[in-house]
């Protein structure tokens, strides 16, 4: 028992947990592929360098090098299916959802009447692939805020218009 | 108290001229706040040249910034409207700035030695904006200070309630403006209460300050010495083990009386006030602080204790107000000791509600013991294990510290509990030390469930809550009941009309 004493049924609340969730979309794990290849050419060219030009390559265990690099490509290419899976969202009444993390899950709500402002965010891969990011802002500082990669054409714009409307009707701070 | 009238804040004017000081004051401790090494390595090893070359950048810099300071000075404006504070500065680039009231967060009084010998205050005010804007006027008399800082609280008492009343046709009348008259004191802390609290803080933070200042010195130490002697200094220190000791308690012992110097100078007759829009603080010698904290700004309380505290019957106690991520050190309210008494007014004042309610009582689960052991015990031991390796059999020394850390956190995991009301949280935790928090529903901003793979297995969660001045967290609660507290926060936030600011 939760509360004693409470004038409310707990269990007639809406449950959060109970909600279904929306995937990103079905391109957005190209998006994260890309930008793990990018990342880890990156890093490979830093690497490059210093495993010529310094004494790096002369020494015994030198090979762990370019291993954990490639063990650390594979692996994040492989959690970028998982993290997709795990990845969702969902608009209720009076608040959002957005769930993601693979070792970490987290799944953060924000109701409307405590939304200070939205923004729609789009990188240059994103826009290749016709897809867009929303963030929503709080006063609860940056753990709080959310960001919703991977919407379709113009869903973030509407998901923004969406949210700013309900947030005004609250008429809160 | 003089009364300011509200049309002479109208028109533009300067600040005080005492400004032209500060402003200097300020431009010289920059200066030698980043040339101190070269003056110090000047008085030790003067070369004759290097001398007339310091004396000719000394000059210019003294003329250089008291021209500037003068510009400056004479270049800023300020006024008052119905809505906003504008401000024009500048002389080559002018700037008009205006700060609508309702965007201003905080504003408090800073008094340097310059400031309180001359008896101006230093207005600062905080702005909401995730940018921390901060904004000061630098120099005003202390009535002109009060009635602004009266005029814009009352200000945005009125445009939040004229926002709130739509029917009302009644529009505020501008009366001329008086600053606050009913004030009650709480708590005012003399240099013994003073004592009491800079022997009661943390010794080790000084110590490593200490130890750092020393190390970064230790180049100019062997400069003074000269490699010689330092050097037989160092092989004396590291040959007599007995030397070292009695050093780290005298160490300790200086430590000890830095921390009592710099409690007594910080919070040197420490006032807390309670006023009609919430609390006031006045501290310090050298530098004098006024802050004010309206009641509705509070987000969250914390106080805590230690055994040294608990001693003389004090609580540190901390008021966490609405702020912009940047700024939020200035946000804190923070009260180094006060008694029960204290404790409980503020309590009130936040929570009205509190005493009425009912709570009910939760323990965490016992499996953050071993996420705690995991952490604080064996990792650090199988790292200091591995860099002890060449002591030998030595080195396995260090493996009892796990199962003192378990035992620790065993008795840790006991006194962890939290409550459950209809309105409101209370957390306490803390084994030698405790930490309580107090926080009311609706000023929550955002509720979070965190989950490590260890936690998905065992069906437990860590919960957050996040407010305007802080974030609140219950660790390992089972899933079910953080979903069933998560739903219910959410509710309790969607249907509050309260303004959580």
């Amino acid at each position: 028992m939760l509360f004693e004493n409470s004038h409310i049924d707990l269990d007639q609340l809406p449950q959060v947990e109970a909600t279904p969730l929306q995937s990103l979309a079905p391109a957005y794990p190209k998006v994260m592929h890309i930008g793990n290849v990018i990342l880890y050419s990156i890093l490979g060219l830093i690497l490059l360098p210093v495993w010529f030009k310094t004494e790096l390559s002369t020494h015994p265990l030198a090979y762990i090098v370019p291993l954990i690099w490639v063990f650390l490509y594979l692996s994040s290419t492989f959690l970028v299916s998982w993290s997709y899976r795990v990845q969702g969202y969902a608009i209720r009444e009076r608040d959002i959802i957005y769930r993601r993390g693979v070792f970490f899950r987290k799944t953060t709500v924000i109701p409307f009447n405590r939304v200070q402002h939205c923004e729609v965010k789009q990188g240059p891969v994103e826009r290749f692939f016709n897809l867009s990011s929303l963030e929503v802002y709080t006063a609860g500082g940056q753990s709080s805020d959310l960001r919703i990669p991977g919407l379709a054409g113009d869903l973030a714009s509407q998901l923004k218009s969406f949210i700013i409307k309900r947030t005004a009707a609250h008429e809160d701070h | 108290m003089k009364t300011i009238n509200l049309a002479a804040l109208q028109q533009p004017q300067r600040q005080s001229p005492v400004a032209i000081l500060v402003i200097l004051q300020r431009l010289f401790r920059t200066l030698i706040r980043s040339a101190w090494p070269l003056l110090v390595v000047y008085f030790i090893n003067p070369e004759k040249t290097f001398e007339s070359y310091l004396a000719l950048i000394a000059i210019g810099v003294v003329l250089i910034s008291s021209i500037s300071s003068l510009i400056t000075y004479f270049n800023f404006y300020f006024y008052l409207n119905d809505e906003e504070l504008m401000i024009q500065k500048g002389w080559f680039n002018k700037t008009n700035r205006n700060i609508p009231f309702d965007r201003i967060q905080t504003v408090n009084f800073t008094q340097s030695i310059i400031h309180q010998f001359f008896n101006v205050v230093s207005l600062e005010i905080d702005t909401a904006g995730s940018k921390g804007n901060e904004f000061s006027i630098k120099a005003l008399r202390r009535e002109k200070a009060e009635a602004i800082r009266s005029f814009i609280l009352s200000r945005k008492e009125i445009v939040a309630s004229e926002q709130a009343d739509e029917q009302s046709d009644e529009m505020a009348t501008t009366s001329p403006v008086v600053a606050d008259t009913v004030e009650e004191e709480l708590l005012q802390l003399s240099v013994l209460d003073l004592l009491k609290i800079g022997f009661s803080q943390n010794h080790l933070r000084t110590i490593g300050i200490i130890i750092a200042f020393l190390f970064g010195l230790s180049d100019y130490i062997e400069e003074l010495l000269g490699k010689d002697i330092y050097k037989e200094v160092t092989a004396f220190l590291n040959s007599n083990v007995q030397t070292i000791f009695i050093l780290l308690f005298v160490f300790l012992i200086i430590s000890l009386l830095l921390t009592l110097v710099r409690t007594v100078l910080q919070y040197f007759n420490f006032i807390l006030l309670k006023t009609e829009q919430g609390f006031k603080i006045k501290s310090g010698l050298l530098t004098r602080n006024e802050q004010s904290a309206q009641i509705q700004k509070i987000q969250l309380i914390q106080w805590s204790t230690n055994p040294i505290k608990r001693l003389f019957g004090l609580f540190s106690l901390y008021l966490r107000q609405a702020a912009s991520t940047a700024v939020v050190r200035k946000q804190l309210i923070y009260i180094p000791g006060c008694y029960q008494e204290q404790v409980q007014t503020v309590r009130q004042t936040y929570f009205p509600e509190e005493a009425d309610l009912h709570f009910t009582s939760h323990q965490i689960s016992p499996y953050i013991i071993g996420r705690r052991v995991l952490y604080y015990g064996l990792l650090p031991s199988l790292g200091l294990m591995l860099l002890s390796l060449d002591s030998g059999w030595l080195s396995l020394g260090w493996l009892p510290l796990i199962p003192v850390v378990y035992v620790y956190n065993w008795y840790y995991h006991r006194k962890w509990f939290y409550e459950l009301s209809d309105q409101g949280l209370r957390t306490q935790k803390g084994l030698i030390g405790q930490d309580a928090v107090l926080l009311q529903w609706y000023k929550v901003q955002s509720v979070s469930i965190q989950q490590s793979i260890y936690q998905r297995r065992k069906s437990l969660a860590d919960i957050h809550f996040y407010t305007a001045g802080g974030s609140v967290v219950i660790p390992f609660v089972e899933l079910s009941k953080a979903q069933a507290l998560m739903n219910f926060v959410l509710y309790r936030i969607e249907i509050d009309q309260r303004k959580w600011m």
